[in-house]
């Protein structure tokens, strides 16, 4: 009785601290004033210089899709927040932010955004990739039109008509999405052309358009700064998805300008300066410092857990089309011999068996893995999970 | 221009600050009760209040994960009168680094008393393992913060049992690692002072008392699991901490099998603390009753994760999928050459026969193949751990 009791605080006790899960849910109320990051559902998020307001608050779902591009609704990942800010500047909003991110836990990893793996907008870039975690940054353009919604909707269309401000009809978005088996976030950073001296709108979008950019110096330098900017931010967001942002990282650089960082530089002397703060505090020993330092520097390449080795349907089709086939052409053998008795006609019979049934293995198996995959422990790529938006396959 | 190289130069100095903060404010002596916060990371503690006797740095033993700065050692110990009944050993990466980290010898090692792999893949993973560790003698060995703990290990009247029972948790992601192991005195569980080999697998499955005290630590783990996880993530920051129970509260499971729930399938333990998620959420007002019974129905009527009954079921269904092509293309070619319907079935049927098992077991060996790549894949990082770990690791 004694232990039943106990067992029972014990499930008390243990269930008290998984709700301690309903404080990171506290929303972000509309109209609170945010500079520098943003904490979202316990992800924290950086944003550009300058003060960020609310203007919009709630939960979405998310939406798994297939291969086929067909959307269907997972109300089994729980309640998605979404949380819209905008910054208001010299009459004009030049920057609206859209953060979708984890209410409550997932155990099998989430996946990477549509935008992240198409090939027909201005960059598609991924930092990492496996079945379970994913780090991946896009950039496009977004003419607002019918089929394109306006970022921040009705809400954004709020906050111009109150504050008296212009709002933009055409946008370039740098997007990041960071996931990894429990957590996501989806960060859409819309910037406004014109706040970095080169006013657009949806009527000239064809301008710019990824296939005409490149011959357009000015527009190609936007295009640059904001991804370069968003190239800035994409370590502390990975970081931010657990919460575990450096306190000092509360200021990002402006966009403007940002095509003159060098993301990968920055990061490697900010890792070598706090080795350099290690080693001058005797935390670690000068050995340990050069050793670790040859890593940072790109001297030596850290070891790291591999990655997997990643089998195609085709291999794996292929191979096990060969190895069953060196066993049953042996096995066919014997069989044809034993129920025709001519050796001729039981070896043309194996050579039929051997070109026909290797071809129909090899399709079968394709087709098999291509409804199950490939083996129950290899997940060859991250599933691509959307929230509370509609992805349209040719559309922005 | 100016303006962007300055605040550039303001964000590069911002970056450059990095590891300066967020340290984490551990003191020898300081007590804790329920949870010790880390750096980003918090550790659920059993009931009781717990002593840092040892904080500092350690170094690896294995494994290569890149430029990690320094491996935090923290140790803390639980008095029980005048003798310490519980020691918790935790080692964390305090820079984060790119590739993974790999999990522990621990967690693979094959005469472990229990093995829980939670989930494990390249870039991650959770473990959860019970092992006997010597810890009692004067000279055991340990990292450096073990040296100012193990003399208080033997302040008591009585001298500390030899060995010690060991439920350990590794937790990594593609950033950072989170390794905790509670030693408990095997007294607490009622056990006279033992040998290391009155340990051993053998040892305990011919022992009914200890084979219990076994399943028992496992579902002390099983119910531990949840939090140590939330803590790697750093969720518990700012929550009230709440102290695990002792081990020896924990009911006995009847069966090995039930020792941890989810242990089986990793999707239940999550299952559980979506749910509490999700209560939390309607609780406090983020989503409303109805959403909440929407999104509960979902969560409850996701298919459990597959078992290894399951990819049998599976094997079977794609070797009847295949004769169906088999029987008919088989038939063909055999009368095409023999025009003989009668020796064509005879060739048939002895193909489907023989071909089937042919087919069953050259995907087996393929599964097995493949996963034994991604086994392989996943590196091996250990640490200087607190006394002896009795057996031979793989």
């Amino acid at each position: 009785m004694g232990a039943k009791l106990h067992g029972g605080r014990a499930l008390l006790t243990l269930a008290a601290c998984l709700l301690g899960w309903s404080s990171t849910a506290a929303a972000q109320e509309v109209g609170t004033v945010a500079t520098g990051t943003i904490t979202v559902a316990g992800k924290q998020v950086p944003l550009p210089p300058g003060d960020f307001t609310v203007i919009a608050s709630g939960t979405a779902n998310a939406r798994i899709v297939n291969k086929t591009g067909i959307e269907s609704e997972r109300l089994d990942l729980g309640p998605i927040r979404t949380v819209t800010l905008a910054q208001v500047a010299d009459g004009r909003v030049p920057v609206v932010v859209e953060i979708a991110a984890n209410l409550v836990p997932h155990h099998d990893g989430w996946g990477t955004t549509a935008d992240c793996t198409r090939k027909d907008i201005y960059a598609a870039v991924s930092n990492y990739k496996s079945g379970w975690d994913v780090s991946c940054l896009y950039l496009k353009p977004l003419p607002v039109g019918d089929t394109a919604p306006a970022p921040g909707g009705e809400a954004l269309a709020r906050l111009a008509g109150d504050r008296g401000v212009a709002v933009s009809s055409f946008w370039v978005v740098a997007g990041l999405r960071v996931a990894d088996r429990q957590d996501v976030v989806d960060v859409r950073y819309h910037i406004d052309p014109a706040a970095l001296g080169v006013p657009a709108t949806a009527a000239n979008a064809a301008a710019w358009e990824p296939s005409a950019i490149e011959q357009q110096p000015a527009r190609l330098a936007v295009v640059k700064d904001i991804a370069a900017w968003a190239g800035t931010v994409a370590a502390p967001l990975s970081a931010g998805l657990q919460g575990r942002m450096e306190p000092t990282w509360t200021a990002f650089p402006p966009i403007a300008g940002s095509a003159a960082l060098d993301p990968e530089a920055l990061e490697r002397t900010a890792r070598a300066e706090a080795l350099k703060r290690l080693r001058d505090s005797g935390a670690i020993s000068d050995d340990a410092f050069d050793e670790q330092m040859a890593v940072v520097t790109g001297a030596v390449a850290g070891a790291g857990a591999a990655e997997a080795t990643t089998w195609t349907y085709a291999q794996v089709a292929g191979w096990k089309a060969f190895t069953y086939r060196v066993v049953v052409t042996t096995i066919n053998a014997g069989i044809d011999y034993v129920f025709i008795g001519r050796p001729f006609a039981a070896g043309v019979l194996v050579v039929l068996q051997v070109v026909v049934n290797t071809t129909k293995f090899f399709f079968h198996e394709m087709m098999w893995q291509e409804v199950f995959g490939i083996s129950p422990l290899q997940r060859e790529a991250p599933n691509v999970i959307e929230f509370g938006r509609t992805v349209v396959a040719s559309a922005n | 221009m100016q303006t962007s190289f300055w605040s550039g130069g303001l964000f590069a100095v911002a970056l450059l600050s990095l590891g300066s903060t967020g340290a984490s404010a551990i003191e020898t002596g300081s007590s804790h009760t329920g949870r010790i916060d880390l750096t980003f990371r918090q550790v659920p503690l059993p009931e009781g209040e717990w002593t840092v006797l040892g904080y500092g740095a350690n170094s690896l033993t294995s494994g290569d994960p890149g430029a990690y700065g320094i491996i935090e050692n923290v140790i803390l110990a639980r008095r029980d009168g005048d003798r310490i009944d519980g020691l918790v050993e935790i080692n964390t990466n305090r820079l984060s680094v790119d590739d993974g980290w790999g999990t522990a010898s621990d967690c693979v090692r094959e005469d472990s008393l229990a093995r829980v792999a939670f989930y494990k893949s390249p870039v991650d993973g959770f473990c959860m393992f019970v092992v006997p560790t010597e810890l009692g003698a004067a000279d055991a060995p340990g990292p450096q913060t073990w040296t100012a703990v193990r003399p208080a290990l033997h302040d008591g009247t009585k001298p500390p049992s030899p060995v010690w029972l060991t439920v350990g948790f590794r937790a990594s992601d593609r950033r950072d690692v989170l390794d905790v192991r509670y030693h408990l005195d095997p007294n607490r569980l009622g056990f006279k002072p033992m040998s290391a080999s009155e340990w051993t697998v053998e040892a305990v499955l011919e022992k009914p008392e200890r084979y219990s005290a076994v399943n028992q630590l496992t579902a002390w783990g099983g119910l531990a699991a949840g939090l140590v996880q939330d803590g790697f993530r750093g969720v518990l920051a700012g929550e009230p901490a709440a102290p695990l129970p002792n081990a020896w509260e924990v009911p006995v499971p009847k069966e090995a099998g039930d020792a941890v729930h989810g242990g089986n399938a990793q999707g239940r333990v999550s299952r559980s603390a979506r749910i509490a998620a999700l209560d939390g959420l309607v609780a406090s007002g983020a989503i409303s009753e109805a959403d909440h019974a929407a999104y509960l129905k979902a969560i409850e009527e996701l298919p459990p994760p597959a078992t290894p009954d399951d990819y049998y079921r599976l094997l079977g269904a794609k070797v009847v999928s295949f004769n169906f092509f088999r029987v008919s293309v088989d038939y063909i070619l055999a009368f095409v050459v023999t025009v003989n319907s009668l020796i064509s079935g005879y060739i048939t049927a002895a193909i489907v026969a023989t071909h089937s098992v042919a087919q069953v077991f050259n995907d087996m060996w393929w599964d097995n193949y493949i996963a034994n790549q991604a086994k392989a894949n996943t590196s091996t990082v250990d640490f200087v751990y607190v006394g002896v770990r009795m057996g031979k690791m793989i």
